[in-house]
């Protein structure tokens, strides 16, 4: 079955609502990586759960497969799901525990005596920094719109917001980001 | 204008968000994969023959017996207990069925002759007590504790109570 460009997604997708298991199982394999790789950073904790995170929102997706609107990439639905099955299990620690982790890196904002070590450290925990800071909605918004590429219709969808509260989140997110951003090491290059 | 300039991207955002994702990309992972397909049969909810054959996982046949199997196991218990409540005499009360008992007429006080017919003791939908028997009993039971806890004489008993000897010096113990 070869099946590789991003317009199969829908008919895979129908095959998977029948019960084609196969078909499921592409589409995981697809996905797999930019769910994985949006969630661990959206964790912004262990692996493992992160993990977890992202087996149960596979199961979802498929327990589901019959809701799935084809009028919008697949992956803006999966991202979705991951996002509401994160939430669902994280919802009472996450702010907490993200700024345990983070701690290090917000405390050196904006000091003066920051050194090149430190600041190469900031540059590769970019992302890291961010999910402290932000708020979910916010760090969601600026992983779909610079990470995946998402227009801002796709994005208004895994949030479930309107496009005009979108375009809003995105401009906060930029505004509260933009100083770290500027510390960073090579931010000229 | 400073409205305006705000809302422009700063030079190179975009770029270094992406790269810094780019970094810790994570690669495909056969066994997180593996671990998702495993997971699947047991999950399956859509109704077909699709799935007709595919094996259930321990976790699978975990749920499906809580959410199926122990709620019935649970009803049906109960239902055997109050079942067996309502309808099983004291076994020191209990006649020979089809015997011919003497009791005490309430009513007179006389000596009667009665019998439990055989299918009166039958366990069956008959004999299984409505709510009303139930709210009735459960009256009776409490009226009778009441009546042993707080030892109420009735009116012709007080009638004859002697209250001056129950005062006088004698009645001192």
């Amino acid at each position: 079955m070869a099946l590789d460009s991003q317009s199969d997604d829908a008919m895979l997708a129908r095959r998977a609502a029948g019960g084609c298991a196969a078909s499921f199982s592409e589409l995981a394999r697809r996905y797999q990586v930019p769910v994985v790789h949006y969630v661990r950073h959206l964790a912004g904790r262990g692996r493992a759960d992160a993990d977890d995170v992202v087996q149960d929102a596979f199961l979802r997706a498929w327990r589901h497969i019959a809701a799935y609107d084809s009028r919008f990439a697949f992956s803006t639905w999966l991202f979705t799901i991951a996002r509401r099955t994160w939430l669902n299990q994280t919802r009472a620690t996450r702010r907490r525990r993200v700024r345990e982790e983070a701690v290090a890196v917000a405390e050196t904002r904006g000091s003066e005596a920051v050194t090149a070590a430190i600041a190469t450290e900031r540059a590769t925990r970019l992302w890291q920094v961010a999910r402290a800071e932000l708020s979910e909605r916010e760090f969601t918004t600026l992983w779909m719109r610079y990470v995946e590429d998402k227009p801002l219709a796709e994005i208004a969808l895994v949030l479930d917001k309107p496009v005009a509260t979108v375009k809003v989140i995105l401009f906060r997110a930029r505004r509260r980001l933009e100083p770290f951003v500027r510390d960073l090491a090579g931010w000229s290059e | 204008m400073n409205r305006r300039r705000n809302r422009r991207e700063p030079d190179g955002f975009a770029d270094r968000l992406r790269r810094e994702a780019s970094r810790e990309r994570p690669r495909f992972s056969l066994a997180l994969h593996e671990r998702i397909l495993e997971r699947l049969p047991g999950d399956v909810v859509i109704p077909g023959e699709a799935h007709a054959g595919a094996t259930r996982s321990v976790a699978a046949r975990r749920r499906a017996w809580q959410e199926v199997g122990l709620p019935v196991g649970l009803a049906a218990l109960a239902a055997v207990v109050i079942a067996g409540f309502a309808t099983r005499p004291d076994p020191a009360d209990e006649p020979p069925r089809g015997a011919v008992v003497a009791s005490i007429d309430p009513a007179g006080g006389d000596a009667v002759a009665g019998g439990v017919p055989p299918e009166a003791s039958e366990l069956g939908i008959d004999t299984v007590p409505t709510f009303d028997d139930l709210e009735a009993g459960v009256r009776e039971g409490v009226s009778t504790l009441a009546a042993t806890l707080l030892d109420v004489p009735e009116w012709r008993m007080l009638a004859d109570f002697d209250a001056a000897g129950f005062l006088g010096p004698d009645a001192a113990p």
